[in-house]
């Protein structure tokens, strides 16, 4: 309603070459955003004192000088983490939302799985919301008539066609659904996580319907977090991060690149995180921390790990004990989600680990180290909880202190994470 | 460049009458991209409807459907409560006031200058009243698909000809039983086109206003609800007196009803047409241009 400002005429061109063979081409796209600080009154008035219209609202740049293209017949997988302009992209290439400056060549007839179930009303019946939804997805009447038996037949629904949809269960309200997504035959179709869901034996079934759209020369630009997704169906992949293209190439490519990139963003939210300062919770107060460091394998101190790396703690200490007095060190490991107790290393009852004496002195400062070389945990966040102790009395307790970040080495983004367990055949 | 991808569009036509739209979206982007605002946006925006005619009924009986479920009379409103509406003006006017058209007229002449007037009113409130949350009720679907929201009044205007064709066939039948119908009665599509036309300017405005603005439904509905008691509708000249008469005439919307019972009765007031006619072409040429802008732009705001 009010865009246009930044309307960027420079960059028309007269068109290049014949470019048959290209489906979507993009040059210099960019997105922006206008928050409003209040969504009823802020546009009103931007648009009634447009001297100052800038006050407003903030402007956010979804999607910030992106150039691609993708070839007619070619599936093309789109990843990064959430919120970096992924669904932005694909809502441009379908029409859906103006760009502010750049250019956009689409060839073909679009088709956008944004989200499942558009339109669906619970109260009609399956077969009722086949044609709506069929209509919406830009089939026409008798194509969607014509289409019915197989959606039926494609999505197992049997007799329940004609019964309310709200009487479904939810697995043949998924099959519906995609289904009817699969059954139009666009020249280009755009998938965003859609499927992300269903059953395994369903998603295979989809997978197999996508690749013979391939074959029949559809293009396909797929959006998932499912990384095995995009390395079974795609030829090529992009890699998206703050509204930019940071990355393109085959899909095992992208794929470690988008895991180095997710890692390191792990790590910086974990700066912001909660408790960075060593408060003392219990104790007498005889050992006081200062400071402590994590170590990855190659010495360096950070804040994020990989499973089955080695894991170096550093106690940084200032003592006000007398001579001889031992000191038994216990570190655990707690969720940072939510503070839960996962694991834990006690000095004073492992075997083989003694307890280390520590210097005399008013103030003595020292350094207690822990190496860990394996560590068993697997893909969160972390925090530590370290008590100084002897003999039921606590110098010193620290909790919730010092956040990292642990996941598979091949695999940032995998929340369920999991480790190779230690075994052996008898 | 647009004519680049103007090739997509025919090479995608043969496929799919539909498909226009889905590449036509595309192309908006474009135009968007080129700072080109186009004058034929009006042109453009009606083609669209005539194009979208099997989608248009499509989504009118599912909105329909899906307005009824689980109603038991369905569509019946839409036929009662007009009828009802103007038995109570009727009793109201004629009978407890005991006010009359004119000293020979008795309460079946009023029953039917009321039920003229309300056959074009009946349309406008319909419309009016329901395109302030005509995108507003779609949002999720809007987001998601490219959707040609320009045709988003022609169901309301469609319900809305139900109840206004009801009327009609009851004045219709009034009048034939007592000699009414009269030659000019040919001349009904005139101010039918122009009321169509009229309201789709009017409603592509208030369904684009009425993303930002919430309540403007409330707003139009109250307001309507009292302009009716400001109106030809149920009162005449001779009912209400000459400076009362002129107030009314300040109401925009008395000269459509005006021109309708022109119609009917077969007489001429050529400053009410000339309005009509120019109210209907100033809102059809601005509602174009404002849903012509909002097109794509609307999407940021749902």
């Amino acid at each position: 309603m009010n865009a246009g400002h930044s309307l960027d005429n420079s960059l028309v061109q007269p068109p290049a070459a014949p470019s048959s063979a290209v489906a979507i081409r993009m040059e210099g796209v960019t997105k922006v955003f206008r928050l409003y600080d209040d969504p009823i009154k802020g546009p009103l008035k931007s648009l009634l004192f447009f001297w100052n219209k800038h006050r407003y609202y903030r402007e956010f740049k979804a999607v910030s000088d992106v150039s691609f293209c993708v070839k007619r017949g070619e599936v093309v997988g789109i990843l990064g983490p959430n919120g970096s302009g992924k669904t932005t992209l694909l809502k441009v290439i379908a029409g859906l939302l103006p760009v502010n400056s750049g250019r956009v060549e689409v060839h073909g007839k679009v088709t956008a799985l944004l989200a499942l179930g558009v339109g669906v009303n619970p109260e009609f019946s399956g077969r009722e919301n086949i044609l709506f939804n069929g209509i919406l997805l830009g089939l026409t009447k008798e194509e969607v008539l014509r289409k019915t038996p197989d959606i039926i037949d494609f999505a197992e629904i049997g007799e329940f066609i004609n019964q309310p949809f709200r009487t479904y269960s939810s697995g043949m309200k998924a099959r519906l659904l995609f289904a009817i997504s699969m059954s139009v035959a666009p020249d280009i179709m755009i998938v965003d996580e859609a499927l992300a869901t269903g059953d395994t034996y369903f998603v295979k079934k989809c997978a197999r319907r996508i690749r013979d759209l391939v074959s029949g020369g559809t293009t396909i630009l797929f959006v998932s977090h499912n990384l095995h997704q995009i390395v079974e169906l795609c030829d090529r992949a992009y890699l998206m991060s703050k509204g930019q293209m940071i990355s393109e190439g085959v899909p095992g490519k992208v794929i470690s690149d988008y895991n180095d990139l997710i890692f390191h963003e792990e790590r910086e939210r974990l700066k912001q995180w909660v408790n960075p300062d060593l408060l003392l919770m219990d104790g007498t107060g005889d050992v006081l921390v200062h400071d402590v460091k994590l170590r990855n394998k190659d010495g360096i101190s950070t804040n994020g790990f990989y499973t089955g790396d080695s894991l170096q703690i550093e106690i940084h200490y200032r003592s006000f004990l007398p001579e001889n007095t031992r000191v038994s060190i216990f570190v655990g490991f707690l969720q940072s989600a939510r503070l839960t107790y996962v694991g834990f290393f006690n000095s004073s009852v492992q075997d083989g680990i003694e307890s280390p004496v520590l210097p005399v002195g008013e103030g003595a400062a020292g350094v207690l180290t822990v190496h860990f070389d394996q560590l068993f945990l697997t893909t969160n966040d972390y925090a530590l909880w370290i008590i100084l102790y002897c003999d039921g009395v606590v110098y010193c307790e620290y909790k919730g202190i010092r956040p990292f970040f642990v996941s598979r080495k091949d695999n940032a983004i995998d929340r369920g994470g999991y480790f190779t367990h230690p075994g052996r055949i008898l | 460049m647009v004519q680049d991808v103007s090739h997509g569009v025919g090479h995608s036509r043969k496929l799919n009458p539909f498909t226009g739209f889905m590449t036509r979206g595309t192309r908006a982007v474009l135009e968007e991209n080129r700072g080109r605002r186009d004058a034929s946006v009006l042109y453009t925006l009606l083609s669209s409807i005539v194009r979208y005619r099997e989608f248009i009924a499509v989504m009118a009986v599912r909105d329909l459907r899906g307005q009824h479920a689980g109603a038991v009379l369905g569509l019946g409103w839409q036929v009662l409560s007009p009828l009802i509406k103007v038995a109570t003006y009727v009793v109201i006017v004629s009978v407890i006031f005991g006010q009359r058209l004119s000293p020979k007229a008795g309460i079946f002449d009023y029953a039917l200058y009321v039920l003229s007037g309300m056959i074009p009113w009946q349309i406008m409130t319909r419309v009016i009243e329901e395109s302030p949350s005509l995108i507003r009720d779609r949002q999720e679907v809007l987001k998601q698909v490219i959707y040609p929201i320009e045709t988003l009044p022609i169901t309301s205007m469609m319900v809305g000809g139900v109840s206004a064709l009801v009327s009609f066939t009851v004045f219709l039948a009034m009048s034939a039983a007592t000699g009414h119908v009269k030659p000019s009665w040919l001349l009904l599509p005139i101010p039918l086109a122009l009321l169509g036309l009229l309201l789709l300017g009017l409603a592509w405005m208030f369904s684009i206003a009425g993303v930002i603005i919430k309540d403007l439904r409330e707003v139009l509905s109250t307001l309507l609800g009292l302009l009716v008691y400001l109106s030809p509708v149920v009162l005449s000249r001779s009912i209400v007196g000459d400076s009362m008469w002129q107030l009314i005439l300040y109401n925009p919307l008395s000269h459509i009803v005006i021109c309708f019972r022109n119609v009917f009765y077969a007489e001429l007031d050529t400053t009410s047409w000339i309005l009509f006619v120019a109210m209907t072409f100033g809102t059809l040429t601005l509602g174009a241009l404002i849903m012509g802008r909002a097109k794509t732009l609307i999407n940021e705001h749902i």
